[in-house]
């Protein structure tokens, strides 16, 4: 393949890229947050799968409105289907449409519009770089999405020192109910370095030891994750078990994650039951 | 030198892409025991995986280290044999529906799973796109695994339902539809065998090739009868003749009988396709749900889709 061939061909794929995965990431944040009612279906007609899923969307708004004992016809269908959106993505020769929408805004409960910029419907997901969006018969109400539901934002940067308050267990790592997670903790405090700590979670997920990881910005549940956390000279300082008050896995003591503004963080969960 | 630096640039970017790794697989809700919840979550999260690692790989789906019954793996290990499939996401969320019959609880459902084949026979006709469905038991053991019936099917067997009693039934006829239609893309003539009682009824219809007419006239259709055994072996002829099957099932509608609750007529459209031969089809099968776990068909009949809407085959045709 001659050179300018694979750079143009790195000049169309590049820009796709960043889109692959974004409708179905979407999908699952909505998913994950309360707030939402949602529903989806794949048909091999988008038309159809559109209707499926607003068809469903209705039936389990009145589901809801019952089981909280919500009345009048806030969560009618009429209602519903003014208020909700949809994404759409490409499942081979089918279309998965997935609609939703923001109990709030149909209870009109909604607080004012945020200050997070709303984002335009994801229409498309490319699995490969040239398929083209498929149009969707019957165009569905266009609003801009919902803002995004808030992500706990890193306070000021600021060291201090983490409370503590000794725990009277043998070992820290002890306080975990199975013997394989005590070992998963261990072996990332036995890390030189907060890089290598890091390193060692994509492995421990393969392993099933570690179910996810990510950035500070990207934790939807700060409460329930464990954290590693390094300092400015790229030590590990500890690892912390989830809750309000924390077990320090270093020193045995408890501690609080607002203790470690300033921090470097990772966060992870671990599998609870194999 | 420069272009190896780009190819390895573009193998980089795309890796994520292509590489089918571990599945992230969590249950939004229907299940309140957190412990049973992260249990089925890692067992599904495991099996997506394995079967994602196999198909990149091009092995046998790995089961070590699920917990998994024999029935659900040789399921899976059948329906390699036909195809490859590989999950469409490697971030699944989805809800669990329980399973329950006469009051109790008998496993949960996870649906909503993509899946994309990729068929060993390149004549394959037929969606690539399918969704699978994972049964597990109360103590959260996989214990099934099937293709599922379309999502718009699924929803009319459950509109047509009253009770609750009947809602538990529907689950049970779609689920054993389901895996019905599964055996059939198996080529699986021991499920076969087992579903049919032993004095089932087999009537297969054929239409007749009239001379031309100048005057239209409603198709003539010849009926052959069957027993269990020589419907099996003519079966097995046909798993054996044919690289794959790609059965699926259309328009389905479910009737209780009137007198006896156990029993329901399920009719519906069968589109056949194999690597040999494509038909249509409307398919009746009488239901005996005496023994909930493990249901018989007593009656099969298939007729040509051209038939006449009065002739098509009800439960009124049977004396039970």
């Amino acid at each position: 393949m001659k050179t300018k061939n694979i750079i143009a061909l790195l000049v169309m794929i590049l820009p796709a890229l960043p889109l692959c995965g974004q409708g179905a990431k979407r999908i699952n944040e909505i998913k994950r947050d309360s707030r939402y009612i949602y529903a989806e279906s794949t048909m091999p007609e988008a038309s159809d799968a559109y209707e499926l899923a607003k068809s469903l969307l209705v039936n389990y708004a009145k589901d809801y409105a019952v089981e909280n004992g919500i009345g009048g016809d806030y969560y009618g269908e009429s209602n519903v289907l003014a208020q909700c959106d949809s994404i759409q993505l490409n499942r081979g020769d089918k279309t998965k449409v997935f609609v939703y929408f923001m109990k709030a805004e149909v209870s009109g409960l909604a607080s004012k519009p945020g200050t997070e910029p709303a984002k335009a419907p994801v229409q498309e997901e490319p699995r490969v770089q040239n398929q083209p969006p498929v149009p969707v018969q019957g165009t569905p109400v266009e609003r801009p999405a919902p803002p995004a539901p808030p992500v706990p934002a890193p306070a000021e940067p600021k060291k201090s020192e983490p409370a503590s308050v000794k725990v009277t267990s043998s070992s820290a790592s002890g306080m975990l109910p199975e013997a394989w997670q005590r070992k998963v903790i261990d072996e990332l405090l036995s890390s030189s370095s907060f890089a290598e700590a890091r390193g060692k979670l994509p492995r421990m997920k393969q392993e099933f030891q570690v179910k996810r990881f990510g950035r500070y910005a990207e934790c939807k549940d700060v409460s329930k994750a464990f954290w590693l956390v390094g300092d400015s000279s790229g030590k590990l300082v500890t690892v912390l078990g989830p809750g309000g008050i924390r077990t320090d896995f270093r020193s045995g003591a408890t501690a609080s994650l607002d203790s470690y503004n300033g921090y470097e963080l990772i966060w992870f969960t671990l599998y609870t039951n194999k | 030198m420069l272009r190896n630096k780009i190819l390895i640039i573009l193998a980089v970017l795309l890796a994520p892409v292509t590489m089918w790794g571990n599945v992230d697989f969590e249950i939004s809700d229907g299940i309140s025991d957190p412990s049973l919840k992260a249990k089925m979550e890692y067992q599904a999260s495991a099996l997506l995986t394995a079967v994602n690692r196999a198909a990149s790989s091009g092995q046998p789906v790995n089961f070590s280290g699920i917990e998994i019954d024999d029935m659900a793996s040789f399921s899976i290990a059948q329906l390699w044999n036909t195809a490859r499939f590989r999950t469409f996401d490697d971030d699944i969320i989805t809800k669990a529906l329980r399973l329950t019959s006469g009051g109790r609880l008998r496993g949960y459902e996870l649906r909503n799973i993509e899946v994309e084949l990729f068929p060993l026979d390149d004549s394959y006709m037929g969606s690539k796109t399918q969704e699978v469905c994972i049964e597990f038991s109360p103590y959260g053991k996989i214990t099934d695994f099937n293709f599922a019936i379309e999502q718009n099917q699924y929803m009319q067997i459950f509109r047509e339902g009253t009770k609750v009693e009947d809602f538990d039934q529907r689950m049970q006829i779609l689920h054993y539809l389901e895996q019905f239609r599964t055996a059939y893309n198996q080529k699986n003539i021991i499920f076969m065998d087992a579903v049919f009682s032993d004095d089932a009824l087999i009537i297969t219809g054929k239409v007749i090739k009239r001379v031309k007419s100048e005057v239209p006239l409603p198709p003539e259709i010849e009926y052959t009868r069957q027993s269990k055994a020589q419907y099996l072996a003519n079966l097995k002829k046909c798993f054996d003749r044919n690289s794959y099957i790609n059965v699926v099932f259309d328009d389905i509608k479910v009737l209780k009988h009137g007198s006896k609750p156990n029993y329901y007529g399920v009719t519906l459209t069968q589109h056949w396709n194999s690597s040999n031969y494509s038909d249509e089809g409307i398919l009746f099968l009488v239901w005996d749900f005496s023994d909930e776990d493990a249901p018989k068909i007593h009656v099969r009949t298939w007729q040509p889709i051209e038939t006449p809407s009065g002739e098509i085959f009800t439960l009124e045709n049977f004396k039970i």
